[in-house]
């Protein structure tokens, strides 16, 4: 008994030191927003500036078909002047189909916006996951949209700017996710001078979630060395849809017959996507110079 | 004829070694074969770099790369085969790249360089393929995975080598009952008689499925699973790898064979274990966005602005001097610490309508003030070359009518574009015409305060009627997708 109740005690306490530090590290981050708020705002107009701070910035959530679940988002109004405005919904900003659009599964549940200088409000959404939803990936954005007639304009020519601060939710549906990919495209030049070579790669995600592709083109020589190795860019792809890589790869002298390699790592389960391209790089402006005479030449002897 | 003969072999062999190149060779495994790991995470081996006593909790190794904390690790020393006393112990904390401390302390003394520490990443494997000839009966499916070319693929500790060709999973000691095979969804272990060969120096791990009762249709989905209990135990990085032990892409082999053990189909599958990707739970990602005006005294975009702007306002005020510049800019400022890094697009509902008439369509029709039945002043198409939304060109001749805007960076260089030697601008994306806004400012990672100015410039002709022309641009912040 005595036992239950220290471990329980130590428990608490536990509890408690992990909220105090999660409280302490949000400050810490705040405070260093703030700063340097001040530091690169000092300069500018003596009016007032819009300066607004969301977080987080993104989410992400796994949810099973039937739940429902509540998730807050801060917004902070860190400029002189109030800001008014409202709370809004949609998928239509993101590289993704109605088929993944989570928009009508979210609900707002504080629309309205009102932040006095220095102001922090809490949004709260409910995101109900139907019964019938399919397992992968569903995505919407929450944002604050100003209210514009509160920004009316009173000059005679001009521009009313609005500034418009997104927040991105990702749920992941529970259930046998699908996981594909594949190369669509892996180009190099077939000849060229000297490095770097640009080489175009693209990657469709075939799968029900978005995946974000880790690894490495690497250019190879006729006899099996890595002369260089460039690293791909990481980013997420999204279900059905198609990313773009532009990479370049080679230094110094290079010469002869290479092989530039796709090796990269997609999803939760090891899956690989690899591809293979072979070009030559030949100085052949320099060898045509230097050879044409020496041709020449020989034909004279001859 | 000696010149000629010697002319035309010198040709070949130019052609040859100019033009005769192999173009793109496609290896990439078909689409319906696949492998998978429950757990795809590179296990860790590192040799011990310095004689360690007993009681001590600090090792000193070779690489700690791949190594995290709260990782369960063992040693291995020189002689044995498996973790010593079958010991665990919990990394509870990364010194730095060679150094890291565990709980509880050792209870053994280490000797440098022949004994070593590992970190055991075992999974659950599954190899998935369509057949597209016939199984017949007394035929087979034999299925090759890399084992590292040693006695020690069978240790239950993770291999390393030198290269790739060299290395692969450890079998844990797993045996045939730990590996099934599935046709569709039904298990079809009744249907095949099963045998396990572990990798020695001269081959990989072989499985063979010799096919008993009826033949396996073409077009059959097999799944070959071998069971996370105990489960292949991935290989640790490659010695020396380039790619810091990112992804190491190993090749499995799947054959089907006829009674006589001719091949009948094959794939090569690959699969990658990878360094996991961690996470930082405890710090929020934050992203704030600031729009400020400008005053007449800031440079920005080669010259100062005519008239100051407001956060919400760029305002123009009197156009009273046709055929002349009116340039106002706002100043446009990120901080964010999302690790993918962040963008904001830039976009207009209309073109600038008279009394905020709309504008229809993306041209003037007659003239170039006249949109429909309604004046407007129209995106500018720059100087003598076109200019668009997506493609910026010099504007420097205040007789090329219109709005238009350009960039500066002010504080870190996340513009798209830049105004140099003169005013390069771009359309503003006009949505109720249909175009697509238009990224302005991007960057691949976070910011501790990137700021550029968004320079507009405005020019009217002679016949403008006179009257307030406004629109409305949005500026949209998001973190990266």
């Amino acid at each position: 008994m005595k036992n239950q109740k220290s471990k329980l005690k130590s428990q608490k306490c536990k509890s408690k030191l992990k909220s105090l530090l999660n409280t302490f590290n949000f400050l810490l981050v705040f405070l260093t927003f703030t700063f340097l708020l001040f530091t690169l705002t000092s300069h500018v107009n003596a009016q007032s500036a819009f300066s607004l701070t969301v977080s987080p910035a993104r989410t992400e959530i796994e949810m099973r078909p039937g739940e429902t679940k509540f998730l807050s988002i801060d917004f902070y109004n860190q400029g002189d002047a109030a800001i008014f405005g409202y709370i809004k919904k949609s998928s239509d900003n993101l590289p993704v189909s109605v088929k993944y659009s989570a928009s009508l599964w979210t609900n707002i549940l504080d629309e309205e916006v009102k932040l006095v200088p220095g102001e922090k409000t809490t949004i709260g959404l409910q995101i109900n996951v139907p019964e019938n939803a399919r397992p992968g990936g569903k995505y919407v954005s929450v944002f604050f949209d100003p209210a514009e007639d509160k920004y009316q304009n009173n000059e005679k020519s001009s521009l009313l700017t609005i500034p418009r601060l997104v927040s991105l939710i990702y749920i992941k549906v529970g259930g046998k996710i699908v996981e594909k990919a594949s190369v669509t495209r892996f180009t190099g030049p077939d000849l060229a001078e000297s490095g770097p070579v640009k080489i175009e790669a693209a990657i469709f995600n075939q799968g029900d979630y978005h995946i974000r592709p880790k690894g490495v083109i690497n250019l190879v020589d006729m006899f099996g060395k890595v002369v260089d190795q460039t690293v791909l860019e990481e980013k997420n792809i999204f279900p059905e849809t198609n990313s773009q890589y532009t990479n370049y790869v080679g230094k110094g002298w290079l010469f002869g017959r290479y092989k530039a390699s796709l090796a990269a790592s997609y999803g939760e389960k090891g899956q690989v996507l690899t591809k293979t391209v072979y070009l030559w790089i030949i100085p052949w402006k320099i060898i045509t110079i230097i050879l044409i005479p020496l041709i020449i030449i020989a034909f004279l002897k001859i | 004829m000696n010149k000629l003969k010697l002319f035309i072999v010198v040709v070949f062999l130019l052609k040859i070694f100019l033009f005769d190149f192999i173009k793109e060779t496609d290896t990439a495994a078909l689409l319906l074969s696949s492998a998978t790991l429950s757990n795809p995470r590179l296990s860790y081996r590192s040799t011990v770099q310095q004689s360690t006593p007993s009681g001590t909790s600090t090792i000193a190794v070779e690489t700690t790369n791949n190594l995290f904390v709260n990782d369960s690790v063992c040693f291995v020393l020189a002689g044995e085969s498996g973790c010593h006393a079958g010991q665990r112990y919990i990394v509870s904390s990364i010194i730095d790249q060679n150094h890291f401390k565990i709980s509880p302390a050792l209870p053994i003394n280490l000797t440098a360089v022949h004994d070593f520490v590992v970190s055991i990443q075992s999974a659950s494997m599954t190899i998935k393929f369509n057949t597209v000839g016939q199984v017949p009966v007394n035929g087979s499916i034999f299925v090759s995975i890399p084992g590292v070319k040693s006695d020690k693929a069978n240790d239950g500790i993770p291999d390393t080598s030198s290269s790739i060709m060299r290395n692969g999973f450890d079998a844990n000691n797993i045996n045939i009952t730990n590996i099934k095979i599935f046709n569709g969804n039904n298990a079809d272990d009744s249907n095949w008689t099963k045998t396990f060969a572990i990798g020695t120096a001269g081959h990989d791990h072989q499985i063979n499925f010799k096919r008993t009762g009826s033949a396996l249709s073409g077009n059959a989905a097999i799944s070959i699973v071998i069971d996370k209990t105990p489960g292949i135990v991935n290989p640790a990085p490659i010695q020396g790898s380039i790619t810091g032990g990112k992804i190491d892409v190993y090749t499995i082999n799947v054959k089907t064979r006829d009674t006589g053990d001719h091949l009948v189909d094959e794939v090569d599958i690959d699969i990658g274990p990878t360094k996991p990707v961690t996470v930082a739970a405890t710090v929020k990602e934050m992203f704030t966005f600031i729009v400020a005006g400008v005053g007449t005294e800031t440079t920005t975009c080669g010259g100062n602005p005519d008239e100051t702007s407001t956060s919400t306002s760029v305002p123009f005020g009197l156009m009273n001097s046709p055929d002349s510049f009116k340039n106002l800019s706002q100043k446009l400022t990120i901080i964010t610490n999302v690790a993918n890094g962040y963008f904001v697009t830039i976009e207009e509902n209309d073109q600038m309508g008279k009394e905020g008439n709309p504008c229809p369509g993306l041209l003037p029709a007659t003239d170039e003030i006249s949109f429909s039945n309604n004046k407007c002043i129209r995106d500018t198409a720059c100087d003598n070359e076109q200019c668009s939304e997506t493609v910026g060109k010099k504007w420097n001749n205040p007789k090329s009518h219109g709005l238009g805007y350009s960039l500066k960076n002010d504080r870190l260089n996340d513009a798209v574009f830049e105004s140099q030697d003169g005013f390069y601008s771009r359309q503003l994306p006009d949505i109720s015409a249909g175009k697509t806004k238009q990224t302005i400012i991007q960057k691949n990672g976070p910011t501790d305060g990137s700021s550029v100015f968004v320079c507009y410039r405005l020019s009217v002709p002679v016949n403008q009627p006179a009257g307030s022309y406004f629109n409305k641009v949005r500026y949209t912040a998001s973190a990266a997708y």
